[in-house]
């Protein structure tokens, strides 16, 4: 694969065969050396085949190897001549993070950390478990829930309507149809509203272990010490149905509408085409799942907070910095040569970077840009980002989601044979607790790369900013 | 082993080689369900009938693990492997036939790891020297 340096942070794979746009990765020399041989950078070429791709098909510098799209890629798809690929968004649709701040410091939860992260662990259902007892829902009730996202939540009390307000696309997407989920999906996800699932989802108690940018961290409601809880989890088995049966539908679709794929997971039907219009609306059920998900964990979150320290609402002041989805597609408009282009964006392991003075970044973020929340690994840090006008410009405002992993799964269960995993966290100062231990080999921090690296190509690429970063201290997992 | 695992830092794999193709469907049952648990632990002692078409024989794997997944999570049954025909009708391919397998018991089946779905990617099932060659790439 002919691989060109543009400059110290960028890498193009020029256009070549059937593809119609040039590949741009996002990488450093030493990310680069490692990226040249494996199969993502062919995947990102793969991308540039699609149908009414506009300008790259673009990869962030966490990118690895995923099923057809590459985990870390972006794509934006002209909105009248382009495709949707429900392998563009993934399995986990709406797969997001979403980070609350508190008025707690490190001190505060110092005497009480294994009592919260217990209790924690007993309010947020995790691994295979099905969701709460008390959050039992109907298949009308479901329905509600595909249609409104996370204001569905706060209807039912789980939640303040100024949790919206910080919420990528206010925690609903436009355009969803419930009757587009297949029943196979409500009976996947009708016990697993309010779970966080397994694999690398989690619940993490941190604090701010450094701060890059005060007016931005103030904005943020951030400050040095400040305890913060990040979510991770998506739409569940609801999601992963959703793309199953769409795929099934998109691999005939694209043989009839005649688009030719070098591999059948980019498989995609037009836009504006029946099969592409039912997935959208199906998606954008699926992602709403997802939003009202975090919305209840949310709750859960603060209802436990609340019970171990003995504090009330206003005291805690857990507010929701902001919720940024990994895994999605939407119709987004950029300004292109003096003009309004609109286009639909795949970003599958990539987060929306919103400058600065942009009507979607929220009120009192509008002169430090849209918060972009990136986790590291358990062991290490998790970083604060903002997103920035150059991203609006050059990566249809997108940016990196995470680390990716080192190791394989099995690599890192070699790794962790005979050793104390939790004793180890422990005496790095981080209280984990796990529904099974082979998640916890799986997911240890050597598993997974430095996540500084990656932030840190992005900033010097100038597609986001760093504000913070943060330490874990407490962990539950699936 | 009628199966092998295949790993990627992300997701998981598997291939699976057999002298016909009811052997290597219910080869490659077994090998989904050792990923999610030790299969050994696993004990075909009801067996429920199984159905799936698709226009390609390798996506008729694809429906027929599908399925056995689905079943999984809902249903909460976890397999040992199956007893099925595959045949060719005019517009692709058809199984049926019988997936044996028990009720899943998180004491005695401790999860491994959860797969979220069977993918499309690198997907294939084609004739080999000693009878059948299959490749899938599970998303977890």
């Amino acid at each position: 694969m002919k691989v060109q340096k543009i400059d110290e942070s960028r890498w193009r794979i020029p256009r070549e065969g059937k593809m119609r746009v040039d590949g741009i990765v996002y990488a450093s020399e030493p990310m680069m050396a490692d990226l040249r041989g494996d199969q993502c950078l062919e995947q990102v070429a793969n991308v540039a085949h699609l149908p009414g791709i506009l300008d790259a098909s673009l990869a962030m510098p966490d990118i690895h190897w995923g099923y057809g799209f590459p985990i870390g890629g972006v794509a934006a798809m002209d909105a009248d001549e382009g495709v949707i690929s429900p392998g563009g968004v993934g399995y986990d649709i709406n797969c997001g993070v979403r980070l609350l701040r508190t008025e707690l410091t490190r001190a505060d939860v110092k005497p009480v950390l294994r009592d919260l992260v217990t209790r924690l662990y007993q309010s947020i259902p995790t691994g295979v478990g099905r969701g709460r007892k008390d959050l039992r829902l109907g298949k009308n009730e479901l329905r509600k829930v595909l249609r409104r996202g996370a204001s569905w939540a706060i209807g039912e009390g789980m939640g303040s309507p100024r949790d919206l307000d910080f919420l990528e696309e206010r925690g609903t997407i436009d355009g969803a149809d419930p009757e587009r989920v297949s029943d196979r999906a409500y009976e996947r996800g009708r016990r697993q509203l309010g779970t966080l699932g397994s694999g690398n989802h989690f619940g993490e108690i941190q604090y701010v272990s450094e701060i890059y940018d005060e007016v931005a961290a103030r904005a943020l409601g951030l400050f040095r010490d400040g305890i913060t809880f990040t979510i991770h989890c998506g739409s569940r088995g609801l999601g992963h149905q959703v793309c199953s049966d769409h795929l099934k539908t998109m691999v005939r679709a694209a043989a009839r509408y005649g688009i030719d794929l070098p591999d059948r997971q980019l498989c995609c039907a037009p836009l504006r085409s029946p099969e592409g219009r039912d997935y959208l609306a199906a998606m954008a059920a699926a992602a709403n799942f997802a939003f009202a998900n975090r919305q209840v964990i949310t709750h859960y979150a603060r209802e436990s907070f609340a019970a171990v320290l003995g504090m009330g609402p206003a005291k805690l002041g857990i507010e929701v910095v902001y919720d940024v989805c990994h895994n999605i597609a939407k119709f987004e408009e950029f300004e292109h040569n003096g003009s309004v282009r609109r286009a639909c964006v795949h970003r599958k392991g990539a987060t929306r970077a919103y400058p600065p003075g942009h009507p979607k970044t929220p009120e009192p973020y509008q002169e430090c840009g849209q918060p972009v929340l990136i986790p590291g690994d358990m062991g290490r840090y998790s970083y604060v980002l903002v997103g920035t006008e150059k991203a609006y410009r050059d990566t249809f405002g997108s940016t990196c989601h995470g680390a990716g992993r080192r190791l394989s799964r099995r690599q890192a269960k070699r790794q962790a044979r005979g050793r104390r995993l939790i004793d180890e966290m422990e005496e790095r100062g981080v209280v984990v607790m796990a529904a099974g231990m082979s998640t916890v080999a799986e997911e240890m921090p050597e598993a997974y790369k430095d996540v500084a690296q990656v932030v840190d190509v992005v900033q010097a690429a100038g597609i986001s900013r760093k504000v913070a970063e943060l330490r874990p201290i407490g962990v539950i997992k699936g | 082993m009628p199966y092998s695992l295949l790993e990627h830092t992300a997701d998981v794999g598997l291939e699976v080689e057999a002298a016909s193709l009811p052997e290597l469907f219910s080869d490659a049952v077994r090998g989904m369900s050792d990923v999610i648990t030790d299969v050994e632990r696993v004990e075909a002692i009801e067996e429920q009938p199984i159905e799936a078409r698709a226009e390609w024989l390798d996506v008729l794997l694809l429906e027929f693990l599908s399925e056995a997944l689905y079943r999984f999570e809902v249903k909460g049954e976890i397999f040992a492997g199956a007893r099925v025909e595959v045949d060719q009708t005019p517009d692709g391919w058809s199984l049926s036939g019988v997936v044996a397998g028990e009720p899943f018991d998180p004491i005695r089946h401790t999860t491994r790891v959860m797969i979220k779905a069977v993918t499309y990617h690198q997907l294939a099932l084609e004739q080999s020297d000693s009878g059948w060659r299959g490749r899938v790439i599970f998303d977890i």
